[in-house]
């Protein structure tokens, strides 16, 4: 197994706790979250949560804050070499900050992610691709790829007995699909890591009492 | 100037040009106030001066008599009412609050010695000062944001220069009241001269003028155009344009080229839909030139019947082949108006020098004299052993520069005017450019010495914002990625300013630091720069950059360059900047003939309107590369060159692998 964790200050909170309302937001997460794995890693001072990253049968990116911890897919592969990580996937060889910051101004934009137009939307990538021919394969996996996101809940306020349990798990994020599955105990990052490893052994759905 | 010439008037008129030539004085002389159609009076017989920092006085050709003192009271009173329409009102009062003291009228032959009868118009307060300045520039058309500039005096650097008055000068006021004479106009200036603004200006004059016409407003750069089309709504509602602007139908803002789906995404792409000329796309395989040549050919075989444009304004001219304004001229019914930086183009075999401008902008209201020489300087590498550029005596007085070299012609020192922009404004312990060299690892040292540069500007002005300071990166390699990755955490984390990483979101966003790279910054301007490059590198698209970037600063630009991989140019560009900072000159020695025919010869070779494509096959021909193994080479090459080609490398780069795969 393998495992990286970064530190998070306040500030990378800001972006990473941002709610995820559709595929859009989960690939501007994930591409931010490159972003910081692919610096040298450097302390944190004043960390307010963590992301990791793990890598085994599972392929995950973890973000962790004191009163909330989620988790989406990781579609790369990361390999280390030389206490630097790098990133590559079945269509793309090389996934590094220009890419990824290609693919962030791809959808920065409403006015071209939205628009109504194919080729407004398919313009940039076409620049893209005349320097980067696999530019748009990666492209399309990320819009393809399965998100997988999960998230623990700590929600003093909103708490309703075992409609809204104290402690929960979120599983998606579109309102017609999500839904809640209770824990009667706090869970931290370790179970939170458990709940969702392959190779452990599994955890239990029972009916409130 | 803006006022007719008649038998009365002509020698005064004559004789203030004079004086204000020689004195250096910014003069105006109008008979009505600019900017708006509206307002004529009756009585031809006076003419209005104006000169910052005195008062404005009303001249009658004729005694003093009624019609005169009506047509002040008239002209005082529908500035009073402009006043009001900019929103200058509550910051200079109404007319009472100043008529008495900043204006005055005289008859002509009372005037006598005119260096005296200015000495008595002279305004001493500061803030009266101010007052009358904010007045010319409503008479000027060169309107200001009074709440950003104010009418109190600034007290810091940064505020003086951010809420400097600006104000037209005689050029600017020419180029956007002058009507058409001709079917192309062209507007010289260098980075800072404020092209664009006056563009903007000269549409607003001609969708008000004209109000059945098609205008097009377009720049080579998307990202420009986009921002252009941002920018004149905004301009509109600002100059109280009380018209809708019709979008496609009677103005068009769009970048040059365009794409398919859309006709109106482009001009040379709705030239092609109106005259049913086959669009071409870009590709590597087809440039600009290329395609606007083709599109030529169409329309010499079928002349159009019919115009798709009356006007059309070119701006960043220097980014296109000669072949898009003849199609633009072509395609329009009265004229196009071309505005560009000669500079940005010395690289360019027949360069623009050769064609008289229309109006040449010489004098750089946005930098400081200092940067612009320093930035020119390493454009076209004047310190460096090897120079890129030269220019003839005449080519340096068209870029503004005053040249005095000693007898042999050999060593020159080269210098600028110094500027209304500035003049009030104490700078002279403020370092225009400032250059600052990184430790190794690059990222690691640049990005250490970005925040100390940020530090220092924060220390030494105290009122600076994020917004104030643009970070650029040079490099288009993945180290300049990460680089502004890194920027991204550690700036939030040791200053505590949010960043903006514009090549991402493509837009300036308040109050966060913006960071982007050269292709993104065209048109943008702010009080501190910093530029950043690993390494000085000789090809000219670089060298233009690093010139385009340098100029974006109001105030200071701060040059964060790798020491290491630039040991042997940067002791000599160090001292060239200690000399501009200290002495405002250029000294520097002209190559000889010999070197001058090499740097013509280099420019030749590497003309920029070929595809990479044509290049490449230029090359293979040249290198007598055997066909079956050209496909390979141009995907190698295509990987190792990605937005950037230059002949040399390309050459070298070719060269090599063919020599390896031939062996093999």
């Amino acid at each position: 197994m393998k495992r990286f964790t970064f530190q998070a200050d306040a500030y990378q909170a800001q972006w990473m706790l941002i709610p995820i309302r559709s595929k859009r937001d989960v690939i501007y997460l994930l591409m931010q979250s490159i972003k910081i794995m692919l610096l040298p890693r450097i302390n944190t001072p004043g960390a307010v949560g963590e992301m990791i990253l793990q890598v085994e049968k599972m392929n995950r990116l973890i973000f962790s804050f004191e009163k909330k911890i989620f988790s989406i897919n990781f579609p790369f592969s990361a390999i280390e070499d030389d206490g630097v990580l790098r990133f590559r996937s079945n269509h793309h060889p090389k996934i590094d900050s220009k890419v990824v910051s290609e693919v962030l101004s791809v959808i920065a934009t409403d006015e071209k992610f939205y628009s109504k137009e194919i080729l407004h939307f398919a313009d940039p990538i076409t620049e893209f691709c005349l320097y980067d021919d696999d530019f748009w394969s990666l492209f399309r996996e990320l819009l393809m790829f399965e998100d997988g996101y999960i998230r623990y809940d700590h929600d003093e306020a909103n708490k309703n007995e075992a409609l809204h349990p104290l402690h929960h798990f979120d599983v998606f994020y579109s309102t017609s699909n999500t839904f809640k599955l209770g824990s009667v105990k706090p869970v931290s990052t370790s179970n939170f890591l458990d709940v969702l490893n392959l190779s452990t052994n599994c955890h239990f759905v029972s009916p409130s009492k | 100037m803006q006022a007719e010439k008649n038998p009365k008037n002509h020698d005064f008129i004559d004789s203030v040009s004079v004086f204000c030539e020689i004195h250096k004085v910014q003069a105006y002389l109008i008979d009505r106030p600019l900017g708006d159609t509206k307002y004529a009076y009756e009585y031809k017989q006076a003419l209005v001066l104006l000169i910052p920092k005195h008062r404005i006085v009303f001249i009658t050709f004729e005694e003093k008599n009624e019609k005169f003192d009506d047509y002040v009271d008239d002209f005082i009173e529908d500035l009073g009412s402009i006043s009001d329409k900019y929103r200058y009102k509550n910051a200079i009062g109404r007319p009472k609050n100043w008529r008495d003291d900043l204006t005055t009228t005289i008859c002509h032959n009372e005037i006598g010695d005119f260096e005296t009868f200015l000495k008595r118009l002279k305004i001493e307060n500061l803030s009266r000062q101010r007052v009358c300045e904010l007045l010319i520039s409503l008479l000027t058309g060169s309107i200001n944001d009074i709440d950003k500039v104010g009418v109190e005096i600034p007290e810091t650097l940064l505020d003086q220069v951010k809420q400097k008055i600006l104000l037209f000068d005689g050029d600017q006021t020419r180029f956007v009241y002058q009507q058409p004479t001709k079917p192309k106009i062209t507007i010289q200036g260098l980075s800072g001269t404020g092209k664009t603004e006056l563009l903007l200006h000269k549409l607003k004059e001609i969708y008000l003028a004209f109000p059945e016409c098609k205008i097009a407003f377009t720049c080579h750069n998307k990202i420009l155009a986009d921002s252009l089309r941002r920018r004149i709504p905004e301009f509109f509602d600002f100059m109280k344009v009380e018209q809708q602007i019709q979008w496609d139908e009677r103005l068009w803002c769009t970048h040059a080229w365009g794409s398919l789906s859309d006709p109106n995404s482009g001009i040379y792409r709705y030239i092609c839909e109106k005259y049913h000329i086959q669009f071409e796309r870009y590709s590597r395989y087809m440039s600009f030139d290329q395609a606007c040549r083709l599109a030529l050919i169409h329309l010499e075989k079928n002349p159009p019947t019919e115009s798709t444009f009356d006007f059309c304004l070119i701006d960043e001219s220097q980014d296109f082949p000669d072949s898009f304004f003849e199609l633009c001229k072509k395609s329009t019914s009265s004229t196009i108006y071309v505005a560009g930086d000669v500079f940005q183009s010395i690289f360019n075999e027949n360069i623009t020098f050769a064609i008289e401008p229309d109006y040449l902008l010489t004098k750089c209201y946005r930098t400081d004299p200092k940067t612009l020489m320093f930035a020119h300087s390493l454009g076209m590498g004047l310190f460096e052993p090897k120079k890129l550029r030269w220019l003839e005596d005449r080519e340096w007085a068209a870029c503004g520069y005053l040249v005095e070299k000693d007898v042999t012609g050999g060593r020159y020192e080269l210098s600028r005017e110094s500027l209304r922009r500035f003049e009030d404004v104490d700078r002279a312990d403020v370092p225009s450019v400032i250059i600052s060299k990184t430790a190794e690892p690059f990222i690691q040292g640049a990005s250490d010495q970005i925040l100390y540069c940020i530090n220092q500007i924060r220390r030494e002005n105290p009122t600076v914002t994020p917004d104030d300071i643009g970070i650029i990166l040079l490099d288009s390699n993945d180290t300049a990625f990460s680089l502004a990755n890194t920027l991204e955490t550690r700036v939030p984390r040791e200053i505590g300013w949010k960043v903006n990483v514009a090549y991402e979101t493509k837009r300036r966003i308040k109050d966060q630091l913006f960071v982007s790279n050269k292709n993104n910054v065209k048109g943008l301007e702010f009080p501190f720069v910093i530029c950043v490059t690993s390494q000085i590198r000789n090809s000219y698209s670089y060298r233009n950059s690093v010139y385009m970037t340098l100029t974006r600063s109001f105030i200071q630009t701060y040059f964060v360059v790798s020491e290491k991989n630039n040991l042997k140019i940067l002791p000599s560009i160090e001292s060239g900047l200690a000399e501009i900072n200290k002495s405002g000159h250029i000294i520097v020695h002209a190559p000889t003939i010999a070197e001058k025919n090499l740097i013509s010869a280099t420019i030749k070779y590497s003309a920029d309107s070929e595809s990479f494509y044509d290049m490449t096959h230029r090359i293979f021909e040249e290198l007598s590369v055997l066909p079956i193994y050209r496909e390979n080479l141009l995907e190698v090459v295509k990987k190792v060159f990605a937005e950037e080609f230059e002949y040399d490398r390309l050459h070298e780069v070719i060269e090599f692998n063919y020599k390896i795969m031939s062996e093999d």
